[in-house]
């Protein structure tokens, strides 16, 4: 080689990194009927997701699941997964892109997941969606992945407003929160313990059904007698009633706890004479939906909303749905639940919320970093200053 | 019209260093590859949160437009799993929205090549030269380990060959990456020769096993190395000490010129003809777990 190889002193760091985090910066608001298509990535469990979303709805939505993956596991192995999301991931970017026949520079910005969920899956999905909008300098939004599942009704009726409650039910998550204006979340309550979705995931598992739990769960049901077995439904006195009066919705707390009736579900199943696996996974179930549909509609007349909204994977149930839109009905409250294809997740619910706050003017650095344990109820944006 | 040169942005967050570069090389003679900028932080923990800033930044200093860029480089292992993939989903990226080939760099690659720099200047000053050259009674052949701690109390090690001066940009590996423990190691010293994994043999005599990455790691495969005289005959290990192995951790800016080494060698008539080799699709990591996970 003509050329001897010089020894070349590495550069010392340009600015020390603690320098380059910058806050989240405000733009002015636009409407978010407005504002062009946007590129959602979801990455926190099992799904590698991505969607374009626009002012008339979904150009794209692209799922690809790890389910059948993970099922010879019995759940989701975290390392499997982010190996999964980290091949998957600009795939379906550029799939999402070509179904909505769209490139990247004609994007109004993009949406990723940045928490709460695996943090290992979170982080691929974050490096994939900043650094696509890296390349063209697109508007960035982080957004919470349960904001993600209450955004999917907005996305689906779009005529539809807050003030509103809304029930979020999955796999992680049970919460009832209230929504006063769009990317505003106050908790009402939240589960002391077991998710509605673990808690179906977990019953599932010991009556030897496949994962993921829920869904197996409420097809076994279906053949069964909700009011074969009589399990606990525990609906937690509020703080200052001594006890929870099923006739007084004030009494009753709006947290909840699922441990009860997973023990007592156990122990029916290993005591002598137990019921059929279908009459045992139908009480199960309907002691689940009591508990959420009493709360709900609670927590609506304490919110004063005339809306309700489920939202979640569990939100998939049909015994949920049907029995908390009877009970709204019979309250003179709607209820809006996303249709089946949008209640796991999936990219168009993180891009239908990340259009709203990309509308509300937020826009997170290039710094963005997941966090696995975020809280919803952090205000997502403060009001622009009017002075400025 | 096609730029004289290649220009190369260059991710590493393999370890606890996540940094990015800037290099440049002259398509006529990539062996010359300069780093224009680099920067990085000492923070693993913070890859995720800190790489795009660090790209900013180095774009904006040099005036760099991505138009410019010809390859995107990273580090794809062995390293930090979830770095890794911080590093090679970010650089897919990049390159997928910059329509850009990825070009991938092992971790052991850039150590043994920053070590190969480092030795240098200074074999000749411990007594002799290298490769051919004349020993005392012998010749004296130098091979490099390059080690990496990984968690689980398991390394990995690379053997590359330290070639005759000029040294080439990369330097030739001597079979793959191996994942290995304490006890593997010795055993490998002692086996060392008749093993394929850690064959440091010369045909006539003298060899110097240098290890090459962070210090306390060295140190210790060095201590558990049994004695200085194997059973190749006059085989010493060494390690590439403090105060003359500056570069104990892999440099963004080395990861770009090994990646203009590789594109130089696959494809002498520029990088256009690199993209489907290279395709931010399809690039992964390369973990070397021992077990599937
Ligand atoms: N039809 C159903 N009935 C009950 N649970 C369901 C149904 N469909 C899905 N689930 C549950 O929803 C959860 C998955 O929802 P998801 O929104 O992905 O959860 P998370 O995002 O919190 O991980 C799982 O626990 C699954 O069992
Ligand atoms: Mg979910």
């Amino acid at each position: 080689m003509a050329h001897p190889t010089r020894m070349v002193q590495p550069a010392a760091p340009l600015t020390a990194a603690g320098d380059l985090h910058r806050q989240p910066t405000l733009v002015p608001p636009v409407d978010v009927a407005q504002l062009g298509p946007v590129l959602g990535v979801e990455t926190s469990c099992d799904e590698t997701a991505t969607a374009v979303v626009d002012a008339s709805g979904i150009r794209a939505n692209v799922v690809s699941s790890q389910i059948p993956i993970h099922r010879r596991y019995g759940g989701v192995v975290p390392e499997i997964a982010s190996r999964h999301h980290l091949e998957l991931v600009l795939p379906v970017i550029d799939t999402a892109l070509n179904e909505a026949g769209l490139t990247l520079d004609q994007l109004a910005g993009v949406a990723v997941t940045r928490g709460p969920g695996l943090i290992g899956a979170l982080l691929v999905g974050l490096a994939a969606a900043k650094a696509v909008a890296f390349t063209q300098q697109l508007p960035l939004v982080g957004v919470h992945h349960s904001a993600g599942h209450v955004y999917a009704n907005f996305l689906a009726y779009p005529q539809l407003q807050p003030p509103v409650v809304c029930l979020i039910v999955s796999g992680g998550h049970t919460e009832l929160v209230y929504i006063p204006a769009h990317g505003h979340f106050e908790l009402l309550g939240q589960t002391r313990d077991d998710a509605a979705g673990e808690a179906f995931d977990k019953i599932a598992r010991v009556l030897g059904l496949p994962y993921p739990g829920g869904p197996a769960l409420e097809a076994l049901a279906s053949s069964g007698d909700p009011q074969a077995v009589h399990l606990p439904r525990a609906l937690l006195p509020e703080t200052g009633h001594g006890r929870s009066d099923p006739d007084d919705p004030d009494s009753i707390s709006l947290d909840f706890s699922f441990s009860g009736l997973k023990t007592a579900t156990l122990q029916v199943l290993s005591s002598p004479g137990a019921p059929s696996a279908a009459d045992l996974a139908a009480s199960f179930q309907q002691a689940i939906v009591d508990v959420c549909v009493t709360k709900t509609i609670a927590a609506a007349h304490r919110a004063h909303v005339h809306t309700v909204l489920l939202a979640g994977g569990v939100a998939a149930n049909q015994a949920l749905r049907q029995q908390l839109a009877a009970a709204c009905h019979e309250q003179g409250l709607q209820l809006f639940a996303p249709p089946l294809s949008l209640c796991t997740d999936n990219g168009a619910m993180i891009a239908a919320a990340g259009r709203y706050l990309l509308a509300a003017g937020q826009r997170a650095g290039w710094d963005l970093d997941a966090d696995p344990n975020l809280p919803l109820t952090t205000r997502w944006y403060s009001k622009p200053d009017p002075s400025t | 019209m096609m730029r004289s040169t290649w220009r190369v942005i260059a991710l590493d967050t393999a370890t606890d260093r996540g940094g990015v570069a800037l290099v440049e090389a002259p398509r006529a003679e990539p062996a010359a590859a300069q780093v224009v900028a680099s920067a990085w932080a000492e923070r693993g923990g913070q890859h995720s949160a800190n790489l795009l800033p660090l790209a900013d930044s180095l774009l904006a200093a040099t005036g760099w437009k991505p138009a410019d860029l010809d390859l995107v480089a990273v580090t794809t292992g062995p390293g930090s799993f979830t770095g890794l993939r911080i590093g090679v989903t970010t650089a897919k990226g990049l390159a997928y929205g910059w329509r850009k080939p990825v070009v991938p760099v092992g971790t052991l690659d850039v150590l043994a090549a920053q070590a190969g720099w480092s030795l240098a200047p200074v074999l000749p000053g411990l007594g002799a030269g290298w490769g051919e050259q004349e020993r005392g009674d012998g010749r004296f052949r130098v091979v490099i380990g390059a080690a990496l701690r990984s968690r689980r109390g398991e390394f990995y090690v690379q053997l590359f060959e330290l070639p005759p001066q000029p040294l080439p940009l990369a330097l030739p590996a001597l079979g793959e990456p191996q994942v290995m423990r304490l006890a593997d190691w010795q055993a490998a010293g002692v086996a060392a020769g008749e093993s394929d994994a850690l064959d440091v043999s010369s045909s006539n005599g003298e060899s110097l096993l240098v290890m090459a990455g962070e210090a306390s790691l060295c140190r210790q495969l060095r201590g558990l190395w049994p004695g200085g005289r194997g059973r190749i005959g006059h085989m010493e290990l060494r390690w590439a000490g403090e105060g003359w192995n500056e570069w104990d951790k892999p440099e963004p800016g080395t990861v770009g010129r090994l990646a203009v080494a590789q594109v130089a060698a696959a494809d002498p008539g520029g990088a256009a003809d690199a993209r489907d080799a290279y395709s931010p699709l399809t690039v992964v990591p390369r973990y070397y777990s021992r077990s599937e996970v």
